[in-house]
C-alpha cells in the first residue's frame, strides 16, 4: 500500500487508496463504535472533521480494547500513537509501541526533571526502568503483590538494562531481579536509604544487612553482562564488604565499582585489593569517604603492581596518611595505565610530595590527579618547586589539583599554567590539523 | 563546561554524606574563607599576567614559533584563528569557573579531613578518658568489695554505722566520678549535636552558594560564548568580505583577460580569414584545371577499363560455364562416390561379420586345440612314459640278448672253429690231393683271440679306459700342437690335405674370408688354424701318441723317429726335437701318399692302439666333403660311451670276417676254378654215365623186341591170316 502517494500521487491512485483506507477504518469503527457510544457531535463549527481523522480519533479512543494498527500506513500510524491515552497498560503498549513521542510524554507526565540520557537516550528505556524502579522502591512484602512485581520484572525485561535504587525498605531478596534478568541487567545502583524520612528518623532504616549482601553476592557470582555496580552510601563495614568481594571473586564482568560513602576500612580494603589481581577487569574504582588508613593504601598499592586494567582510582576523603599516599604514588612509576587518581583529603604530607614528584617523571599513562587538602606543603620550598619542574617534564598530565596542598601560590599557579597550556596547544593542534586535512580535502 | 556543572551536585551530596553527624567549623568561616578566596584570586590573577609576560617574552626570544603561530593563522583563515583565541578564552574562563566551584568542595573536604583528624584525636581522648576512669572505678570497687568483708568482724552498730557510711561515701566518689564521665560524654554528645545542626547549616549554606556559583557560572558562560561567538561571526564575516572580496577582484582580472583575449582572438581570426579567402581562390583556380585535365584522363581510363571489362565479362562467362561444367561432373563424381562409399560400408559391414565369425571360430579352434593340447601332452607324457619303459625293456632286452648271444656265440665258436678246421682240412686235402699244391695254413693268431671270449671283453674295458684317459692326452695333444717345432708339420698338412677338411670348418673359412679380407696375416694364421684343426680331425689325430704317429709318418730322419717312438712327456719331447731339429718332413707331393699310409696304417691297424675308431674316422674322412658333419660326432661323442661296445662288435665282426675269409680270396677262386673244371668232369662223367645208361636200356629194349617180335612171328594168328607179315618179310 502506497502511503506516501496519498497527497501527490495521480488521482486514479488517490482514490483507489483512499477506498481502501476508508473502507478497512470504517470496518475498525463499525467494531469500535458500540464500545465508546455515540461520536462527539461538534456544535457551533462549521467545519466538518474529516472522516479519516474521525477515524484515527476512534482507533486511538479504542485502542486498549483493539491493541492493533493492522496495515495502516506510519502516516496514521504516528497520528494515532500522538493521540492514544498515557493510562495503557504497559504489557501491551510496551511491545506494540516504539515511538519515541509517545514515551517522552507518558515520562514526561508522570515525572519532572526526566533525563533521557543516562538511560540510553531512549524515553522507552527510561520510563519502564524508572517504572520499575519506582516499583521496586516501593515494593512492601506485607502489603504489595509479589505476583506482579515478577510479572512487571519479566515483560521489563526487553527494555531495561539498569537499575538505580535510592532505597529498597523491604530488603527484597535480589534473587528475584536477577533471576529475571540475568543476561539483561548492566547496571546497578542500589542505595539501602530511606528518602523524606523526617522525624521517624531510625538508624536501622540505613545500610546494607549481612543477608542483602549475601544474596547480592550470590547474584553476581551469576551475572554475565552486569558491567556497572553502585554500592555507595550502605554503610558497608569490613564484614559486609569481604561478603560482596567474594561474590565479585569469580565475576568478569562488573568494570565500575562504586563503593563510596561507606565505612571501609583497612580490612575490607584488603578483600577488594584481592580483586585487582592480574586478571580483573575492574576499570574503575571509587572508595571515597571511607575509613582506609595506611595498612589498606599498602594493600591497594600492592594490588596495583600487577593490575593492568584498573584506569580510575578514587579515594578521596580517606585517612590514608602520609605513609599509605606514598605506597599508592610509588607503585604508580610501575603501574603505566591509571590514567585518573583522586587522592584528596588524605592526610598526606611530605613523603608523599617528593614520591610524586619522582612518579610524575616517570609515569607516562596519569592524566588526571586531584591531590587537594593535603599538606603537601610541609616538606618545604625546595620540593614543591621540584613539583612544578615534574609537571612541566611529565608526559601525560592534563590536570594536577593541588588546591589547599600549602604548596605556594605561585607553584600552584605555575602547575594550572603549564598543564592549561598544554591542554590548549593541543586543542590548537587538533583544529590546526583537522583545518588542513579539510584544506588537502578540498584541495584534492 | 559539562564538568563544571555536573561536579557540584557530586561535592554536594558527598558533603552531606560526610556531613551527617557532624558539627562543622562555623558559619563565620565561610565568608572568611570567601574574602580569602577573593583575595587570593586576584594574587592568582596578578601571577598569572606575570607568568604570561615570562612566556611572551621567552616566546619572543625564540622567535620561531610566532613565526609558526602567524603562518599557522594563515593556513588556518582568520576564523579559525578566532575560534582558538576564543577557545582559549573560553576554555580560561570555564577553568576560572570550575575552580572556583569546585574550590567549595575543596574547602568542605579540607574541613571535613581537618573535623576528622580532630575527631579522632577527641576520640581517643575519650577513650582513655573512659578507660582511665574504668580503671579508676574498678580499683575503688575492688576495695570496697574488700571493705565489706571487714564489716563483718565489726560488731559495734555505731562503727558499723560508720564504715557503712564511709563505703557509701566511697561509692558515691565512684558514682561520681562516673556521673562527671557521662556528663562530660553527654556534654560532648550536645556539642556533636550543635555540630550537626552547624554543619547542615554550613551544608545549606554551601549548596546556596553552590547553586550562587553555577548560576553565576551559567551566566558568564552564557555570556561569554555569546561574546565568542559575536567575535567569531564578525571575523568569518570579515574573513568572507575579504574572501568575496578578493574572489570578486580576481574575477574582475580574470573578465578583463578574457576580454583582452577575445580581442586578440578576434583580430587574429579575422587576418585568418583573409588569408585562407586567398589561398582558397589560388586554389580553386588551381583545380579546375587539375580538374579537366583529370576529366579527360579519367574519361579515356573509363573507356579502356569499359573494354577490359567486356573482355573479362566474355573470360568470366567462359569460366562460368567451365566451372559450371566441372561442377555437374564432379557432382556425378561425388555420387559415384557416395555409391561406392556405401558399397564399402556394406563391405566393410560383412567383413566385420565375417571377422566376428572367424573371431568366434579361432576362439572355438583356440579351445580346441588348447584341449588338444593338453590331451596331447597327457599322450606325449604317457608315451614318454611307455618310451623309457620301453627303453628300460630295450636295456633289458638288450643285456639279455647278449648274453644270450654271447651264449649263443660261444657255441657257434666252436662249431665254427671245427667248420673252419674242417674247411682248413678240405683246404688242405683240395691242396694236398686235388692240386698237388703246398698247403699254407693261415696265421693262427686269429683262432687264438676268437677262441677266448673273456679276453676280448677284458680288452674292450681297457679300450674304455684308454677313451677315458683320451681326454687327459688331448691336453698333451694340444702342448704339442701348439709348439713351435711342430708348426711346419701342421702348416704342410693344412695345405696339402685340405679336401679332408670338413663342411663346418669350410663355412667356417669362407666366413672368415668375407668378414675381414683386410686383416690378412691374421686372417691366415686363423685359416690355417681351423683347416688344420678340421684336417687333423678329420685324421683322428686326437691324442698325443697319434700325434706322434703322424709325425713319425711325415718325416724321414731316424733321430726323429726314435725320439718320436720313445715315451717321454710332452714337454721334453718338443724341447729335445726343436733342439735337435731333426724334424725334416718329406716333400709335399708325398705328404698324401704317406696320409693315405697313415690312415690305412690306423685303420688297418687291429693292434689295441688305433681301435675300430680309426676305421670309423678313416671312413668318415673317405666320404670326407659331404659326410664330415655326420662323421663328426660319431668320430668325436662317440668315443666315450658307445667306443666300448663297438669296438668288441668290430672286433667280433673281424673275427667273424676271418672265419669265413679263412680262405684267402685265392683259393677260393682255385676252389672255383677247380669246382668248375670239377664239375665240368662230373658233367662228362655224368654224360658218360647217361649214356651207358642209354646204351644199356636199348640194349634191353633191342633183347624186349627181339622176343616181342618172335613171339609174334611165332604166335598162330600168322597162319591164320591171308597173307602173313612173314611172308611179307
Amino acid at each position: 500500500m502506497s502511503t506516501p502517494g496519498l497527497g501527490d500521487s495521480g488521482a486514479g491512485s488517490l482514490a483507489f487508496d483512499a477506498a481502501l483506507t476508508t473502507e478497512q477504518l470504517r470496518a475498525q469503527a463499525r467494531s469500535a463504535t458500540p464500545s465508546s457510544g455515540a461520536p462527539k457531535v461538534l456544535t457551533g463549527v462549521p467545519y466538518i472533521v474529516p472522516l479519516k481523522e474521525q477515524c484515527v480519533q476512534v482507533i486511538a479512543d479504542n485502542f486498549e480494547a483493539n491493541p492493533t494498527f493492522g496495515a495502516l500506513p506510519p502516516l496514521y500510524v504516528k497520528k494515532i500513537i500522538d493521540l492514544l491515552p498515557l493510562d495503557l497498560p504497559l504489557e501491551l503498549v510496551g511491545t506494540l509501541i516504539e515511538d519515541e513521542s509517545y514515551w517522552e510524554r507518558r515520562s514526561n507526565a508522570r515525572w519532572r526533571n526526566c533525563d533521557c540520557t543516562p538511560h540510553g537516550c531512549s524515553w522507552k528505556q527510561l520510563y519502564f526502568e524508572r517504572n520499575l524502579e519506582h516499583a521496586l522502591e516501593r515494593f512492601d512484602p506485607a502489603t504489595s503483590d509479589a505476583e506482579g512485581l515478577q510479572r512487571m520484572l519479566v515483560f521489563s525485561k526487553r527494555f531495561v538494562s539498569s537499575i538505580r535504587l535510592q532505597q529498597l525498605p523491604s530488603h527484597l531478596d535480589l534473587h528475584v531481579i536477577f533471576d529475571v534478568m540475568a543476561t539483561s541487567l548492566t547496571c546497578l545502583g542500589l542505595t539501602y536509604g530511606m528518602r523524606n524520612v523526617g522525624m521517624d528518623y531510625d538508624r536501622s532504616l540505613f545500610g546494607m544487612k549481612l543477608s542483602d549482601c549475601r544474596s547480592l553476592a550470590k547474584c553476581l557470582e551469576r551475572t554475565e553482562t552486569l558491567t556497572y555496580l553502585d554500592l555507595r552510601s550502605n554503610m558497608l563495614d569490613d564484614d559486609r564488604v569481604r561478603m560482596v568481594a567474594s561474590g565479585l571473586v569469580d565475576n568478569l564482568s562488573v568494570t565500575h565499582l562504586d563503593l563510596s560513602h561507606n565505612r571501609i576500612a583497612d580490612r575490607g580494603v584488603r578483600a577488594i585489593a584481592k580483586l585487582l589481581d592480574s586478571r580483573s577487569v575492574l576499570t574503575s574504582l571509587n572508595l571515597s569517604d571511607n575509613a582506609i588508613h595506611t595498612e589498606g593504601g599498602r594493600a591497594l598499592a600492592r594490588a596495583l603492581r600487577s593490575n593492568v586494567a584498573l584506569l580510575d582510582l578514587r579515594l578521596r576523603l580517606n585517612r590514608l596518611g602520609d605513609e599509605g599516599g606514598r605506597a599508592i604514588l610509588d607503585v604508580l612509576k610501575v603501574n603505566q595505565n591509571l590514567v585518573r587518581l583522586n587522592l584528596a583529603a588524605n592526610s598526606m604530607g611530605a613523603v608523599s610530595a617528593s614520591s610524586l614528584a619522582a612518579m610524575l617523571r616517570e609515569n607516562g599513562s596519569l592524566r588526571e590527579i586531584v591531590l587537594t587538602s593535603n599538606d603537601l606543603g610541609v616538606a618545604g620550598e625546595e620540593v614543591c618547586r621540584d613539583i612544578r619542574d615534574a609537571v612541566e617534564e611529565s608526559k601525560s598530565l592534563e590536570v594536577l589539583d593541588v588546591r589547599s596542598c600549602n604548596l605556594g601560590l605561585e607553584v600552584e599557579a605555575a602547575i594550572t599554567e603549564t598543564l592549561h597550556a598544554r591542554v590548549d596547544s593541543q586543542e590548537m593542534a587538533n583544529i590546526v590539523k583537522d583545518a588542513r586535512g579539510r584544506a588537502t580535502a578540498s584541495g584534492a | 563546561m559539562s564538568a563544571g556543572i555536573m561536579n557540584p551536585p557530586q561535592s554536594a551530596m558527598s558533603g552531606g554524606g560526610g556531613g551527617v553527624g557532624v558539627g562543622a567549623g562555623g558559619g563565620g568561616d565561610n565568608l572568611g574563607q570567601l574574602l580569602i578566596g577573593g583575595d587570593r584570586e586576584e594574587r592568582i590573577l596578578a601571577r598569572r599576567k606575570r607568568i604570561a609576560e615570562r612566556l611572551a617574552v621567552r616566546r619572543a626570544g625564540e622567535g620561531g614559533t610566532l613565526l609558526d603561530a602567524e603562518e599557522e593563522s594563515v593556513v588556518v583563515g582568520l576564523g579559525k584563528s578566532q575560534i582558538m583565541s576564543s577557545r582559549k578564552r573560553l576554555n580560561k574562563t570555564k577553568a576560572l569557573g570550575d575552580e572556583r566551584i569546585t574550590g567549595v568542595r575543596v574547602a568542605a573536604d579540607t574541613r571535613e579531613s581537618e573535623r576528622r583528624t580532630l575527631e579522632e584525636t577527641r576520640r581517643q581522648e575519650l577513650r582513655a578518658k573512659m578507660l582511665t576512669e574504668a580503671e579508676a572505678s574498678a580499683r575503688h570497687n575492688a576495695a570496697v568489695a574488700m571493705r565489706w568483708a571487714d564489716l563483718f568482724s565489726v560488731q559495734v552498730p555505731q562503727d558499723l554505722h560508720a564504715e557503712i557510711v564511709k563505703q557509701k561515701a566511697a561509692c558515691d566518689r565512684i558514682i561520681a566520678s562516673k556521673d562527671k564521665l557521662v556528663g562530660e560524654f553527654k556534654a560532648e554528645l550536645k556539642l556533636k549535636d550543635d555540630d550537626y545542626v552547624r554543619s547542615l547549616r554550613k551544608q545549606a549554606e554551601e549548596v546556596d552558594e553552590l547553586l550562587q556559583l553555577m548560576g553565576e557560572q551559567f551566566r558568564e558562560m552564557s555570556n561569554a560564548y555569546g561574546a565568542e561567538m559575536v567575535d567569531i561571526e564578525v571575523s568569518f564575516k570579515q574573513e568572507r568580505g575579504e574572501l568575496l572580496a578578493e574572489n570578486r577582484a580576481e574575477l574582475a582580472a580574470l573578465f578583463e583577460r578574457r576580454r583582452v583575449r577575445e580581442q586578440q582572438f578576434m583580430e587574429t581570426t579575422q587576418e585568418r580569414a583573409e588569408q585562407f579567402h586567398l589561398q582558397l581562390e589560388e586554389l580553386r583556380l588551381a583545380d579546375a584545371e587539375e580538374y579537366n585535365v583529370l576529366k579527360i584522363r579519367l574519361e579515356t581510363d573509363i573507356q579502356n577499363l569499359e573494354q577490359h571489362l567486356e573482355a573479362m565479362r566474355a573470360t568470366y562467362q567462359l569460366n562460368t560455364e567451365k566451372l559450371e561444367y566441372n561442377h555437374r561432373v564432379l557432382q556425378e563424381r561425388d555420387k559415384e562416390n557416395e555409391l561406392t562409399q556405401q558399397q564399402q560400408k556394406r563391405k566393410i559391414a560383412r567383413h566385420r561379420d565375417v571377422l566376428s565369425n572367424l573371431k568366434s571360430r579361432y576362439a572355438e579352434l583356440d579351445k580346441k586345440y588348447q584341449d588338444d593340447n593338453m590331451r596331447l601332452t597327457e599322450e606325449y607324457r604317457r608315451v614318454t612314459e611307455q618310451f623309457k619303459d620301453l627303453q628300460r625293456k630295450y636295456r633289458h632286452f638288450a643285456k639279455a640278448d647278449s648274453a644270450r648271444r654271447g651264449s649263443v656265440r660261444t657255441m657257434n665258436a666252436d662249431r665254427v672253429a671245427s667248420l673252419v678246421r674242417k674247411v682248413l682240412q678240405a683246404d688242405k686235402a683240395i691242396h694236398d690231393q686235388l692240386l698237388g699244391w703246398i698247403w699254407q695254413p693261415p696265421t693262427g693268431e686269429v683262432f687264438a683271440s676268437a677262441g677266448d671270449s673273456v679276453t676280448q671283453l677284458a680288452e674292450s674295458e681297457a679300450a674304455e679306459k684308454e677313451v677315458a684317459a683320451a681326454e687327459a692326452v688331448d691336453e698333451q695333444l694340444s702342448t704339442l700342437r701348439a709348439h713351435q717345432a711342430f708348426a711346419p708339420m701342421i702348416a704342410l698338412v693344412a695345405e696339402e690335405a685340405g679336401f679332408l677338411a670338413d663342411a663346418a670348418a669350410l663355412r667356417e673359412l669362407a666366413r672368415l674370408n668375407d668378414e675381414d679380407a683386410v686383416a690378412s696375416a691374421m686372417l691366415k694364421a686363423s685359416q690355417n688354424e681351423i683347416k688344420s684343426d678340421a684336417v687333423l680331425r678329420a685324421l683322428n689325430v686326437n691324442s698325443a701318441r697319434r700325434f706322434c704317429a703322424l709325425a713319425t709318418c711325415l718325416t724321414d730322419s731316424p733321430a726323429a723317429h726314435k725320439l718320436l717312438g720313445r715315451q717321454m712327456d710332452v714337454s721334453e719331447l718338443c724341447s729335445a726335437i726343436e733342439a735337435t731339429g731333426c724334424l725334416t718332413l718329406c716333400s709335399p707331393d708325398e705328404v698324401v701318399a704317406r696320409l693315405m699310409a697313415f690312415a690305412e696304417a690306423s685303420r688297418g691297424a687291429g693292434e689295441g692302439d688305433t681301435g675300430p675308431q680309426g676305421s670309423g674316422g678313416v671312413v668318415a674322412a673317405d666320404g670326407g666333403a659331404d659326410g664330415g658333419a655326420d662323421a663328426q660326432p660319431s668320430s668325436s661323442q662317440g668315443g666315450a660311451s658307445g667306443g666300448g661296445h663297438k669296438r668288441a662288435e668290430e672286433r667280433e665282426r673281424a673275427y667273424w670276417h676271418t672265419a669265413v675269409d679263412v680262405i684267402s680270396p685265392m683259393g677260393f677262386r682255385v676252389w672255383k676254378a677247380l669246382e668248375k673244371s670239377i664239375a665240368a668232369y662230373m658233367s662228362t662223367l655224368q654224360r658218360r654215365s647217361d649214356t651207358l645208361d642209354e646204351l644199356r636200356s636199348l640194349q634191353r629194349q633191342n633183347e624186349e623186341l627181339r622176343l616181342l617180335l618172335n613171339q609174334y612171328l611165332a604166335s598162330r594168328i600168322n597162319e591164320e591170316l591171308r597173307v602173313p607179315p612173314t611172308a611179307v618179310i
